[in-house]
């Protein structure tokens, strides 16, 4: 029997030769790439720096992806059904929120930019080694530009950690997972600003302007957006929250920096930004000489997104229907005059109510009976030759409905509907023109008093707003010779109107100081009922508890996350109120 | 080849009669033992006299098989009978012909074993129509948990096995579940490919495995064919499956009248008015007022299911085989729609076929190669289970009409996509085919020319699978009739078209072993040593093959066949760890000792037969941690990552990206195992009892890293965690033939608690949050679907009744889940006492889907012609959450369901839930201990009832036996829930989107020639 023999050898053989093969698990890792690789590689390097922009803030609807925004936990909105991101914070629930679903504003937002500023310090980290690319006639890999790009988002998101927590620890370089960073203390909100301003200063020298860049790449950072950037900061620095003595210093640097953006292609910027002619399709234009910078959003669904889930009527097709703007906010629209509602000589007739507003109003609400896609807004209830009530198409108990009576029209242009349209379109603004308008306004009231140059900016808003010139010196419903106090109170107003739902009205609160003014005072909606000859009675009401918020002036701070006060062991200190 | 041509090949067929005399070892005459003719037709059968002697014809070919219990089995060729008498060899306790326990590449006699294994025997299982086997193992096996753990939708219904507890918290511990020693599916294998099932519970035998037996090891082993006889063997089965539990939807008026008082509460004001509420109690105008029960009308009773297997059995001293051919059918409980292009209710069958043939190719050499096939078609309404159920479940009973008067389906624009009666005839269906072909070739070859008792042995497998979909996609509109006779129109229809075909789910797994096996007795002494190297690769599209290798060795001596050692080691690696750290040995050695041979225990011998007393301690690892990316020891860049968009053309920029960090000191986790017991058999081996303690430490958990957010990555994990378990199993048999009954009662238990001895936590939790010292717990909510994983929830806050009154409101801490807090409301407990309920008061709790004790008793009895067997089984300290089930729904119907009749209202201050609201609902949907409700449960798991016609009737027809037979599955359930009406086990079952779980009646007859 020779064939044990010849399988014994077969089988020997292959012992020998498995156990001879050492590297059966030892094989390159399939095609992974190496942090290596990556600066190896200018066009690889390109989007490494491009990853950044994922990092920082790129919508106005975020709470929960896309069920909440900062307009609800102001006095701007309420949420229709109630959303847990925004009454965590409606409630002062801070911590419930900062657990709560991506993107919250607090443990999300913390964690995004600290992620992003890890990409930005690795960026500029390794941006020497990245090789020179082949000769092209666009770069794929602009050292400069890069560098300068990375050096302004750093700056962008400390400033919105900054807005949110104040001071923040400093991260500036690329730390290890074996680097101790728990010890890592709090910087003060002075030496994070410090380092802000910094950043920006860098990117001054780096970064070109729109037309450098070309078409393209629209949308980058440009020395533009570097200087509204500087003013958005110094502005916040001198502001209530973070200028306890009222130093003038602090807004005249603000006033600076923004009149430094309006010197245009003979200041820094080395281009012109001019207010938009028509405010109702700011946040959808491809392109305009007032945006300094912002992110064009790509064809969206409209189902499962923003659009339908979030903003539009169910009437129209919509799923939600929470994006609910208050009586209060309505409230705060003047009249097409010029004059508050309040002014009895406005003209504002309290059972016809949107008629004759200020053009904003028409951008911003939609409210009962509104021509709309075809057909009339239906938010009133009657009761049938029965007594009973009947709903209509807008409007009724369900929570899927407007709570207060209307809908926010800047977050719902009519061109999206459910028919015939699947994808939407709605830009995300960091820098427009007008913001930098109202930034000099502020600054410059606080630095030197109401002087023409404050009312030149105001008028310049209401002018291109469409409210009519009237009477007066400036005209435009501005009362002449404003004490700074007056004038105080008016740019705040014209902030709240021209900035509505874009962002800004939630943090202008806290840097205020103005919560208890305007969150913890009762919210309120519009009660609209059908008569039986058509007319309708508009009665103003006080929306149920479920929407009304509450203010402590811890809030004008947020907490810092809980998981990371815990994680350092007593290296970050908690912000007051919040412990 | 020639050797035995030469022995059978001699003088073909002659006739002749044997006589003959068995005796013992001793020389006395046997009497009673059975003489038969291997591969007989005929089925003769003689037995021997009281004097031993027998006589049987015979032609010289054929071979005779003398058997008696407690005696090896003899064959002996006829013409070799004659010269001698016949020695018959008494057997051992627990070392007879059928006392064979399949090891990992080995076999022992269940005397020899020093490790725990359960095994189960295919025959003793009933024959149930089911599509996942494990339904018929469930409580069988002492030490093995086997749960329902997902969908229970045909072809899917998915389970999950445990062996003893739980000791990571990163897994669920599913156990490797190996069929003839490959990593394969069993589930849905069919009974009759098995001959054994068995449960590796302690390193004894886990430690073969290494890295990779952590968790258990189910060990199937599948049918072979024998020597002996050839049979051919046809069951055929019928069953009816209905649903335990299904939702028992609100008519039109509860409905209504529900929501006026959820909308009242919620500060709105009536929403159906008079004129309405009576309209859909008289069902004057079912367009207008609707009042559907879709539940009614789409579902049915019960669903037909259907099995049929056949299998040959037989060979010769050349070759033996095992075929077995099966085909199953499960319908689906879908009804009420009509396509004519294609049926969406769904619909699961399988085909399995398999054929184990061994090759006796020389005196040395013995080949064996297995082939198996198994098809499986899937078919289910495009628009997704879930989505079905959920509108038939759940959609408000006045909805809309599924109808409108002029033939358009039925829809508002709140409900645009729900109609139950479009999507089963115009929404299209899809067909899943699974395609799978398994293959194993093995060869042993003696090599006592080397060294007597050597052996070496290779052994490949080779197994694919494919995933295939194809079927009919179509879309359709609805419309809902307005006031003033128009419709308005919500979806587009499209016509019925192909569906664009998917193959996906596309692997190739190949699996090698090669090693050598020494066995040898010297004298006293007896040694079997075995050793092998493997190495497997799974391939499946779009990543690197996935890769493991590993050695194997196993030492076991025995002294006088009563002193027994194991010593059993493995070396080997997973690609999952770095360089350098990728190889681990583990080792574990066991021991026994059967006490009852010893002299000093003679005097018990009256009653006690076997006694013996074993006990293991051993390393094993197991490398899958948890969700980590593979190759978590190397920092990865993605190629790109959601792209961000420049420019004025809504271009997006792809960017590249980090994944989280790596660790390079990542490694597996290391489970020491200690587990000890004792086996008895009792009272002339017709009682066996066997029990275990076991102790189980598993080192290098995966956790969370504490690193700060400021590092701007996570870390990958760190192996700082912790956990053991502990507990008892016992197992109980009992065989007693009393006159014409024959009788077997059988049992087993299980306990075992856990206990998390490191984790990574928050440092600042407060005590009553952190999990440390807990046992692993949490309940499942939501249960998993189809397409979805289970959730789960450890912390919870703790309730203390329902407010009955404003003033307890006001005296009580302020409760800020939700905007205002009313009676009717769940009240909480404040755990830190600040006065306020919110996240701080959440609690750990030990609420746990995995029962601190499972069981499973039953018996069968066989009297004459008729057979009864019956399982019991059971769980004890398991809990469910009823949250998602009370709280079902959405903000479209008002969050009304059937429970919503049990809410709480000033007049029915007693009530189980809360209030009813629409909005501001956080309060009492939180999870709490409110919604918790004790799991366990007693189930009639299964029962059959046998009548087999009488073999002298049968023999005229030609056929060995003819058996009917009715059984059932899950037939019977008492639990501790009182009316609720939910499944203890799988409380969504049949609710919110989940399909229903099922009893079966079924009926079935088996014919063998």
């Amino acid at each position: 029997m020779k064939n044990y023999k010849i399988f014994t050898a077969i089988l020997l053989l292959t012992l020998f030769s498995i156990s001879c093969k050492k590297d059966y698990l030892e094989r390159t890792p399939g095609v992974a790439i190496s942090e290596d690789d990556i600066f190896a590689d200018p066009a690889l390097a390109a989007r490494f720096a491009d990853n950044a922009y994922n990092y920082v803030i790129t919508k106005y609807v975020r709470f929960n992806d896309h069920r909440g925004c900062t307009a609800q936990a102001s006095d701007e909105a309420v949420s229709g059904n109630s959303e847990g991101s925004v009454t965590s914070l409606n409630r002062g629930l801070y911590h419930d929120h900062s657990n709560g679903p991506s993107l919250n504003d607090i443990y999300g937002v913390w964690k995004l930019m600290y992620a992003g500023i890890a990409v930005q310090n690795k960026m500029l980290a390794r941006i020497g080694e990245v090789p020179p690319p082949p000769n092209a006639s666009v770069p794929i890999f602009d050292a400069k530009r890069v560098e300068g790009e990375m050096r302004f988002l750093r700056a962008l998101s400390y400033f919105e950690l900054t807005k949110r927590f104040g001071g923040v620890p400093i991260i500036d370089k690329v730390y290890a997972v074996t680097d101790d960073m728990n010890s890592i203390p709090r910087s003060s909100f002075a030496q994070v600003t410090e380092f802000i301003l910094k950043d920006i200063e860098v990117a001054l020298t780096k970064l070109g302007t729109d037309a450098d860049y070309g078409a393209s790449n629209y949308g980058r950072p440009t020395l533009g957006a570097a200087l509204a950037l500087k003013a958005r900061v110094l502005l916040y620095a001198a502001s209530p929250i973070n200028n306890p003595n009222n130093d003038k210093t602090k807004w005249q640097a603000a006033a600076t920096a923004a009149a430094e953006v309006m010197k245009g292609a003979d200041g820094l910027a080395k281009q012109t930004y001019a207010l938009q002619a028509t405010y109702g399709d700011l946040l959808n234009l491809p392109n305009s000489t007032e945006y300094i910078m912002m992110r064009i959003k790509g064809p969206t669904p409209l189902a499962g997104e923003m659009m339908q889930d979030f903003s539009m009527s169910p009437g129209s097709g919509g799923a939600q229907g929470q994006m609910n703007p208050t009586q209060n906010h309505v409230d705060m629209y003047e009249m097409a005059n010029g004059k508050a509602i309040t002014d009895p000589t406005s003209g504002y007739d309290p059972q016809k109510p949107y008629l004759n507003r200020e053009p904003r109003f028409y951008n911003n609400i939609i409210y009962n009976d509104l021509a709309w896609q075809g057909r009339k807004i239906e938010m009133w209830t009657t009761t049938d030759a029965t007594g009973k009530t009947v709903y209509s198409k807008d409007y009724s108990t369900t929570i899927t409905y407007t709570a207060t009576r209307y809908y926010c029209k800047k977050y719902w242009p009519e061109v999206y509907r459910t028919v015939g349209g699947s994808t939407t379109l709605l830009n995300y603004l960091y820098f427009r023109y007008g913001e930098i308008l109202l930034n000099y306004a502020e600054a410059q009231n606080e630095a030197v008093g109401p002087d023409a140059s404050v009312y030149a900016q105001l008028v310049a808003l209401r002018k291109r707003a469409g409210i009519s010139q009237g009477a007066g010196t400036y005209g435009y419903g501005l009362k002449d010779n404003m004490t700074q106090d007056e004038m105080r109170t008016v740019i705040r107003h014209e902030r709240a109107i021209e900035l509505a739902f874009e962002d800004h009205r939630w943090y202008d609160i806290m840097r205020w100081k103005i919560g208890a003014q305007t969150i913890a005072i009762p919210m309120k909606g519009m009660d609209v009922v059908k008569n039986a000859n058509g007319s309708f009675t508009y009665t103003p009401i006080v929306l149920s508890s479920t929407f009304q918020k509450s203010w402590t002036e811890a809030q004008n701070l947020y907490p810092i996350p809980r998981a990371e006060i815990y994680k350092s062991k007593g290296a970050l200190i908690q912000n007051p109120g919040w412990e | 080849m020639a050797g035995m041509l030469s022995v059978y090949g001699q003088k073909p067929d002659e006739r002749l009669t044997v006589t003959g005399k068995v005796v013992d070892q001793d020389k006395k005459p046997l009497p009673g033992v059975a003489i038969s003719i291997q591969e007989d037709k005929t089925n003769k059968a003689v037995s021997t006299g009281t004097d031993g002697t027998f006589s049987i014809e015979v032609t010289s070919s054929d071979v005779l098989v003398f058997k008696f219990v407690g005696y090896g089995t003899i064959l002996k060729p006829a013409a070799e009978v004659i010269k001698a008498d016949i020695i018959l060899t008494r057997s051992l306790v627990d070392a007879g012909d059928d006392d064979l326990v399949y090891i990992p590449f080995g076999v022992r006699k269940r005397r020899e074993v020093t490790a725990t294994i359960s095994t189960i025997r295919a025959e003793d299982l009933p024959q149930i129509p089911s599509s996942s086997l494990t339904n018929v193992f469930t409580g069988r096996l002492a030490g093995l948990a086997v749960y329902p753990s997902g969908s229970q939708q045909p072809g899917y219904d998915a389970s999950s096995f445990l062996v003893r507890g739980r000791s990571s918290y990163n897994s669920n511990q599913e156990p490797l579940v190996l069929v003839d020693g490959i990593e394969r599916d069993f589930t849905s294998m069919d009974l009759n490919e098995i001959e054994s099932v068995s449960v590796l519970k302690d390193a004894a035998t886990l430690a073969w495995y290494g890295m990779y037996g952590g968790n258990g090891v189910i060990y199937v082993k599948t049918r072979r064919g024998s020597a002996t006889s050839t049979k051919v063997s046809f069951d055929a089965q019928a069953g009816l499956q209905a649903p335990l539990q299904i939702t028992a939807p609100l008519d039109a008026y509860s409905y209504a009248t529900l929501y006026n008082e959820a909308s009242i509460n919620s500060g709105g004001t009536t929403v159906y008015n008079q004129e309405a509420l009576q309209a859909y109690q008289t069902g004057s105008d079912p367009i207008k007022y609707p009042n559907n029960n879709f539940v009614r009308d789409f579902t049915k009773r019960v669903a037909p299911t259907q099995r049929y297997v056949a299998s040959v059995t037989g060979g010769n001293a050349f070759i033996k085989y095992y075929t077995v051919l099966s085909a199953y059918q499960q319908g689906g409980f879908y009804k009420g729609g009509n396509s004519e292009t294609y049926d969406a209710n769904t619909d699961f069958s399988r085909y399995n076929l398999r054929t184990n043939l061994d090759l006796h190719v020389n005196k040395n050499l013995d080949v064996a190669l297995d082939i198996g096939g198994r098809i499986t078609n899937l078919t289910f309404p495009n628009a997704g289970t879930g989505a079905f159920l959920t509108a038939v479940y759940a959609t408000p009973a006045n909805a809309f009409p599924i109808l409108n008067p002029n033939g358009s389906y039925g829809g508002t624009s709140v409900y645009q996509q729900s109609n139950p009666l479009a999507m089963m005839q115009s929404r299209g269906a899809s067909t899943d085919l699974m395609r799978n072909m398994i293959a194993t070739i093995s060869a042993r070859q003696k090599m006592d020319g080397i060294l007597k008792g050597l052996s070496g042995e290779v052994f490949y497998a080779y197994d694919i699978a494919g995933l295939y979909r194809s079927g009919f996609a179509e879309t359709y509109a609805t419309a809902v009739l307005n006031a003033d006779g128009t419709y308005s129109p919500f979806g587009t229809a499209s016509k019925v078209n192909y569906q664009g075909n998917v193959f996906s789910g596309n692997v190739k797994k190949s699996e090698f072993w090669a090693g050598l096996d020494y066995n040898r007795t010297f004298g006293k002494h007896d040694i079997k040593f075995s050793t092998r190297v493997s190495r497997a690769n799974l391939s499946s599209f779009g990543s690197l093959d996935v890769r493991r290798e590993g050695w194997s060795n196993r030492l076991s001596y025995n002294f006088i066949q009563r002193y027994f050692v194991d010593v059993t080691a493995n070396y080997s690696g997973s690609e999952n760890f770095a360089p350098g750290k990728r190889y681990g040995f583990f080792p574990a050695a066991s021991a026994g000792w059967i006490i009852s041979d010893e002299n000093f225990m003679k005097g018990s011998s009256s009653f006690l037969d076997l006694l013996k007393i074993r006990g293991s301690y051993g390393l094993v690892g197991n490398d899958a941690i948890g969700s980590a990316r593979r190759f978590a020891f190397n920092d990865f860049y993605s190629r790109s990552t959601t792209g961000y968009n420049f420019g004025t053309a809504f271009t997006g920029a792809t960017g590249t990206g980090q994944l989280a960090l790596a660790n390079p000191d990542l490694t597996w986790e290391k489970a020491y195992k200690t587990s000890v017991g004792f086996d008895a058999r009792l009272f002339k081996q017709s009682l066996s009892i066997s029990a275990d303690y076991f102790y189980e430490d598993r080192k290098d958990l995966t956790t969370a890293s504490l690193l700060p957010s400021l590092l701007g990555q996570n870390l990958i994990y760190v192996n700082e965690g912790e956990a053991e378990y502990k507990g008892f199993e016992t197992g109980v048999n009992y065989n007693k033939k009393i006159g014409a009954v024959n009788l077997n009662v059988f049992g087993n238990f299980t306990y075992n608690v856990s206990k998390i001895l490191a984790i990574n936590e928050g440092a600042g939790l407060p005590s009553y949050q952190k999990q440390l010292g807990h046992p692993i717990s949490s309940v499942i909510s939501p249960a998993a679907t189809a397409t979805t994983s289970a959730g789960y929830i450890s912390t919870m806050l703790i309730s203390n009744g329902i407010f009955q009154s404003q003033a307890e409101i006001d005296a009580s801490p302020k409760q800020m889940l939700s905007g205002a807090v009313k009676p009717g409301d769940i009240k909480y407990v404040d755990q830190n006492g600040d006065g306020l309920i919110n996240d701080l008061d959440r609690v750990r709790t030990d609420f746990n889907f995995v029962p601190k004790a499972f069981f499973g008793f039953g018996a069968s009895v066989s009297v004459k012609n008729f057979d009864l067997n019956f399982l019991f089984q059971g769980t004890s300290g398991r809990s469910i959450t009823i949250q998602n089930l009370v709280n079902s729904g959405n903000a479209n119907n008002g969050y009304l369901s059937q429970f919503s009749v049990d809410r709480w209202t000033p007049s029915n201050t007693n009530a189980p839930y809360p209030r009813l609201l629409l909005t501001d609902r956080g309060n009492n949907t939180a999870n709490s201990d409110f919604w918790i409700r004790s799991g366990d449960y007693i189930r009639l798991k299964n029962v059959e009832l046998g009548y087999s016609l009488s073999p002298a009737f049968i023999k005229r027809l030609k056929i060995s036996q003819l058996r009917f037979y009715v059984g059932g599955l899950n037939l019977l359930t008492f639990d501790k829930l009182g009316d609720l009406p939910i499944d203890p086990e799988l409380p969504e079952s049949g609710y919110n989107a989940s399909y229903p779980y099922m009893k079966i009646y079924s009926l079935g007859l088996n014919l063998k020639f």
